[in-house]
Formats: C-alpha cells, sequence, structure tokens
C-alpha cells in the first residue's frame, strides 16, 4: 500500500533543527574569519580554510534545497543530503574560480552563500523538470478557433491585443522564449540548458519582448504613456 | 560537475534544430556538441539560412 | 513546431508586459546579490531600481535572493 504523506517526515525536522543550532554556532565565528587570506595562503592554513569554505557552501546548499523540497519527486533524507554535497562541491568549486571578484562590499559569507544557493535552485530545477517535456510553442494568433468558454473567462481585451501584438512585434523564436517561459512557466535555468545557452542571453531576449510588446500597445493605444491600461 | 548533457536533451535540441531547417546530420552535430541554439534560431530570425548560422557559430576552416 | 498554440491566461498577460526598466542582467544581479540583500536587510538603505526590477521580472534571481536574505537573516537562537 502507498505511503501518502502530505508532511515531512520527522525526522527530516529534527535533522533542520539540529542544524539551525550548529549554524547559529558557528556563524559568529564564520563572519570574523579572514577567508580572503586563508584562502590565498598555502599548506596547513589554507587547508583549513578549504574545510571551512565547504562547511559554508553545504550550510547554504542545505538551506536552499530544504527550501525548494516540494518540488523534488523524492525529498528522503538520503537523496537531500546526495544534492546538498553535489551542489556544494560544485558551488566551492565555482567561488574558488572567482574568488579575485570578491570586493569586500559585503560579508565574505554572505557573498559566499549565493554561490551554493545559485547551483542548489538550479539542481533542484533540474531534477524537478528532468522527465517533463518542454514545448517550444507559438502564441495563438485572435484569429485561431476558440477551444471553449474558458477561454473567453480568461482572456478578455487585453490578451486578444497582446497575442496580435506579438505576432506584429515579435520573431517567432521570441515568441516561442516567452511562451515557455511565461505561459507555461519553464525555470529560466532549466529552459537555458536545453538550449545550450545562458539564463542571461534568455531573459535578456525576455527583457526585449517586454519592451517591445509595452511599445507597440502604446502606440496602439492599449497601454497609457505609463503603462497602464487605456 | 556535469559536463555531458542528458542523451534526451542531445535528442530534444536535434529536433528543434530540424524543425528550424537543419539538415538532420548537421542539426546532430549541433546539438551533441552544445552549441548555442537559442543564439542559432535568434540569427535564424534575423534571416540567416541554417547553414549561415551554424557557420557564423561554428566557424571552422572547411565550413559546413 | 512542437506543442499546440498557448492562449494567455491573465497571469501571463502580466508577465508579458512588466516594466523590467532599467536593465540589470542575471549576471550582474548575481554579481551584486550579497551586496543589496544585505542592504535590502538594512532599514535605513534604499533598494537599486535596476535590482528590485530584475527580481520582479525573474523569478529564479528572485528566489535566489529570497534564500539568501532568509540565510543571513535568520536570529540566533539565545
Amino acid at each position: 500500500m502507498p505511503i501518502i504523506r502530505s508532511e515531512p517526515a520527522p525526522s527530516l525536522d529534527r535533522i533542520e533543527s539540529a542544524r539551525h543550532k550548529d549554524i547559529d554556532r558557528d556563524t559568529h565565528t564564520d563572519i570574523a574569519f579572514d577567508w580572503v587570506a586563508g584562502l590565498n595562503a598555502t599548506g596547513r592554513e589554507r587547508e583549513d580554510a578549504l574545510r571551512r569554505l565547504h562547511a559554508l557552501m553545504v550550510r547554504a546548499a542545505g538551506h536552499q534545497v530544504w527550501r525548494l523540497r516540494g518540488l523534488l519527486a523524492d525529498d528522503s533524507p538520503g537523496t537531500i543530503e546526495d544534492i546538498v554535497n553535489l551542489v556544494a562541491d560544485d558551488a566551492m568549486t565555482a567561488l574558488l574560480g572567482k574568488l579575485d571578484t570578491f570586493e569586500g562590499r559585503s560579508r565574505f559569507t554572505t557573498w559566499a552563500f549565493k554561490f551554493a544557493i545559485y547551483q542548489a535552485g538550479n539542481e533542484v530545477r533540474r531534477r524537478q523538470w528532468q522527465h517533463r517535456q518542454v514545448e517550444l510553442r507559438d502564441v495563438a494568433t485572435p484569429a485561431d478557433p476558440s477551444p471553449g468558454p474558458e477561454h473567453h473567462a480568461e482572456a478578455g481585451d487585453l490578451a486578444v491585443e497582446l497575442s496580435r501584438a506579438m505576432h506584429a512585434a515579435l520573431t517567432p523564436h521570441q515568441r516561442r522564449i516567452a511562451v515557455a517561459l511565461l505561459v507555461d512557466e519553464v525555470p529560466i535555468d532549466v529552459l537555458a540548458e536545453r538550449l545550450a545557452t545562458t539564463r542571461g542571453a534568455l531573459y535578456k531576449t525576455l527583457h526585449d519582448v517586454r519592451s517591445r510588446l509595452r511599445a507597440h500597445l502604446v502606440a496602439s493605444g492599449h497601454l497609457d504613456s505609463q503603462g497602464g491600461i487605456a | 560537475m556535469r559536463c555531458e548533457p542528458a542523451r534526451d536533451v542531445i535528442e530534444w535540441r536535434r529536433q528543434r534544430l530540424i524543425e528550424a531547417g537543419f539538415l538532420p546530420v548537421q542539426a546532430m552535430d549541433l546539438a551533441r556538441d552544445r552549441v548555442d541554439v537559442h543564439a542559432l534560431m535568434g540569427l535564424i530570425d534575423r534571416g540567416c539560412s541554417p547553414a549561415l548560422a551554424a557557420r557564423i557559430l561554428v566557424p571552422t576552416p572547411e565550413g559546413w | 513546431m512542437s506543442g499546440p498554440a498557448a492562449r494567455l491566461t491573465s497571469q501571463a498577460v502580466q508577465a508579458l508586459l512588466l516594466d523590467t526598466e532599467p536593465w540589470l542582467s542575471c549576471e550582474d544581479c548575481f554579481h551584486l546579490l550579497d551586496q543589496h540583500v544585505e542592504a535590502v536587510l538594512d532599514p535605513d538603505a534604499r533598494p537599486d531600481p535596476a535590482f528590485v526590477a530584475h527580481l520582479a521580472g525573474c523569478p529564479a534571481c528572485a528566489e535566489e535572493a529570497a534564500a539568501l536574505a532568509a540565510l543571513i537573516a535568520r536570529p540566533p537562537e539565545g
């Protein structure tokens, strides 16, 4: 008989509670540590700094994987631990490659945490979508036959005009990227991996799409100059 | 770190490239070699032929 | 092309017409994430408009900012 569980297993909560206590005890010493000197040192001093850095990566990775655990089909403690360790290693590699970009505008720990949080989000979403179909579909033209009453309930005049604007102002690929990201809600890093591109390149396309559509609808009188509905 | 894309991701890219007008063999090479499909599609949007788009992003002495 | 043509929901309409000016790339957002999240947690600091606009338009970056803020803002237990 399948086990249906609506709340995390108690063991995960106990693990998380214990982890929080460890985190709070270590926070002050981590903030005070001279990370840049330690990581640029040699020998045992560097080894110690690397060990402490890895612990930071594990902490931040665990934090983010825990936040996003609802996206995972398998959130068992073993799987969570595997993901956290994988992410921490990847994050550490990424951070060490960019150590010379740390400018001291924030605490080193805050700067370091973001590498693990970034990798953790990418990994969780990758697993969430690894067996899901990603389509690059176009937006329907307003002349297409309506599939049913729900279309009229949702669309409204602005949606119809926006569909027209998408066909008038955007290229075919721009439309498909916009649909994938904003209609089908494919995560931007998942789509970037499928297309062998970067999150930034897709966001640039999305930014251009939004600018073109706003300009088109302002010109047609459907939006005012401030971008509100006319 | 993971370097090799999953086989189904390669197949997904190959299908998208074929739909965009690339020849199947070229589509497979581009998909497997992690050539930026988003950039390829952007060039095609701007009027490049698939062959020219591939040559721009993957310049080789022999060309395609 | 793959899949049936998409219909626009009201949520998609809002997302498509979002004003994400001034421009900030995902790469620059990541580069600035730590200092901006620390600034957001400072009640006297003024948020950077480009950073705020980017987070409104990029759910992935917004999630990372929220996670980082939650991690560094956690109050120490007694």
